[in-house]
Formats: C-alpha cells, structure tokens, sequence
C-alpha cells in the first residue's frame, strides 16, 4: 500500500474495494442508509461500520446505483433499497453487526455466486486477445503493427497494383 | 458526468427555488478517484414537476425520468415524497421522529416532568408553509444585497 494516509486506508485498496460478495440485482436502483452517529446509541454501531467498512466496497461493485446516507434522522437505523417497478424494500438493521447485514444484503437483493461466475465466465470470452482496435480496448491498434504483415500505408507505400483504386480506374490495362 | 444521472430513478433534496410550476432537486452522488482510489461526493440538480404541488424546500423525495419532455428544462417529475422536511416518520414503526427520539417520548418527558400545556401541539397546528415569505424564508433563495430599494425584500441579505 502506497500513499496510504488517512483512518483505516486499507480501504481505499483495489484488492479490498474487489473483495465484497454484493452485487446488487439490476433492478435495485438506489440504497439507502440510515443511522445515528452517536457512539452511545450501540443499536447503530452495525450500521456505522457498515457505512465505514463497506459502503465504498458496494459503491465499486456498483457503480450506477445512487447511494444515499442519512445521518441523525430516526432513532432506529434501517436500509432502503428503491427498485425499478417503483416499490421499497426496508431492511430494520438495528442492533445487527455489519457482517450480519451484508449478508442479509447478499441473500435478499445480491446477485448469487453461481450468477456472478457466470458473468464472469462471459465477460471473458468478449474481451478476445486476437482483436483489434486500441480505442475498444484491445492491445493492438492494426495488424500494420505486426511483424511480417504489409507495413502501414503511412509509412511505407502500398504498390500500386495492389490498389483497388488503381485496380479499378483501368490502370491495369495500360501498357507499361 | 456519472452515468448514475441517466438513471430512470434518481433520490434528492429539494432545493430553494423561484419556479413556479416545478421543483428544483439536488442530487447527491459518489466520484471514484482513481488515484486516490475513494470515492467523493458531488451533487447535481435537477428540475422536476410537481403534480401534487405539496413538496417543499428540505423534504427528501423521489423523482422519475420524463419520457416526453413538455418543456426542455424540465426532465423529471417527482414521484414520491420520501422525508417531509419537519416531519419526519420513521418507517419502521410509522411515528413522528425528532432526530433520535420519538415525539411521543419527548410529549411523555414533558408530561411526566409536570408541564400543564405542550410545548407546541402539532397535531392541532396547521400545516407548514402558512408563513412562507412572512417569517419563513427558506422557499426561494437568498442573495446579498447591495442596494436599499423602497420595497424591501426579504429575501435579500445585507452583509
């Protein structure tokens, strides 16, 4: 870890941003949290740490969904999840610990494991090293840049005979 | 900009404005920093129409993508009020909160403490909004001002 300043910096770790098991369903548009900061309410500290430790890990894994924080709203903690078709869901999180919660997270609106491999899996198979074009991802930007294959145009002068535009405008006709 | 903003739902805060027919919403969201590698936060508004016309500068509401826009500026509408600024109802339970404490509880206290009349009885009170421009001036924003007019406005701050 480098440049790692500031309270708990492992989380601000791609291996640790990666690490969290919920990836939010797609329907789950915004999410909600609502806690006290207070360290005497103890009924919040679950969702204290959940904002602290986890928050940024479902962020990552998620990046168009809305995440909202409430602080000192109500007197219990409690998780809404917005989705699609325009319904609620309301998780009550009080005196639950942030793992407890993740969990619960996972189970009700988290993609499963079996899904996410599968994504994985398919996610692979687009990005084919045997492509080309930089400006969609791939490594190489032509095939010029081979060696052993025709030299770019712009440095090296394709023979005339090879051009369709020579080919076509009946130059092959013409006696030398 | 994020590509959250081109969600179909979006959650904000309404804003004070000077629109007449619609609401200004300010939405808040998250920046990932790649160097940093945290996320920060930024906001965005939006102008949204209010069919009910019962939102307010503070309460925190819902607001959906318009599919035909009537007038160029205005691209969402407001499709529910989450929190109404004042009156917060905790969800859980469906009783007015005062930040950490229930109404009840804090009416209870006073009760049990020998108060003879409640401080202010809300049930009773009329809705909020009655003295919006007359004491209340948080529905339409502030400027500094630079000038004495003969008629004042109150919404212009001296210093």
């Amino acid at each position: 870890m480098s440049f790692m300043k500031g309270i708990s910096p492992i989380r601000r770790t791609t291996n640790y941003l990666n690490a969290s098991p919920l990836v939010l369903k797609r329907r789950v548009k915004i999410l909600t949290v609502n806690f006290n900061e207070n360290e005497e309410e103890e009924h919040h500290k679950g969702a204290r740490d959940f904002v602290f430790w986890n928050l940024p890990q479902v962020q990552y894994k998620n990046p168009n969904v809305q995440i909202v924080t409430f602080r000192n709203l109500t007197p219990s903690p409690f998780i809404t999840c917005f989705l699609e078709d325009n319904s609620k869901i309301l998780f009550d999180v009080d005196s639950q610990s942030n793992k407890e919660i993740m969990d619960r997270l996972v189970k009700t609106v988290g993609k499963s494991k079996e899904l996410l491999e599968e994504e994985a899996l398919a996610s692979e198979a687009k990005s084919n090293p045997a492509n080309f074009c930089r400006r969609l991802g791939f490594d190489r930007h032509c095939i010029c840049e081979m060696p052993g294959q025709v030299p770019c145009p712009i440095m090296v002068p394709v023979p005339k005979h090879w051009r369709g535009k020579w080919w076509n405008q009946g130059h092959r006709y013409e006696e030398e | 900009m994020a590509s959250l903003l081109k969600n179909s739902i979006l959650l904000g805060q309404v804003i004070p404005s000077t629109l007449k027919n619609a609401v200004k919403v300010q939405v808040p969201y998250f920046v990932f920093d790649d160097r940093l590698k945290a996320y920060f936060k930024k906001t965005e508004d939006f102008v949204a129409e209010d069919l009910s016309k019962s939102c307010k500068t503070g309460d925190v509401v819902v607001i959906h993508k318009l599919e035909h826009k009537v007038k160029k500026e205005i691209t969402h509408s407001v499709f529910e009020r989450v929190y109404k600024f004042g009156d917060i109802k905790d969800p859980i339970s469906g009783k007015t909160v005062v930040s950490n404490q229930y109404r009840e509880t804090l009416d209870e206290i006073d009760r049990l403490y020998g108060a003879t009349h409640k401080n202010f009885d809300y049930e009773s009170a009329p809705e909020r909004g009655r003295l919006e421009g007359t004491k209340d001036f948080t529905d339409k924003p502030i400027y500094r001002k630079w000038h004495e007019f003969e008629k004042d406005d109150p919404y212009g701050i001296n210093n």
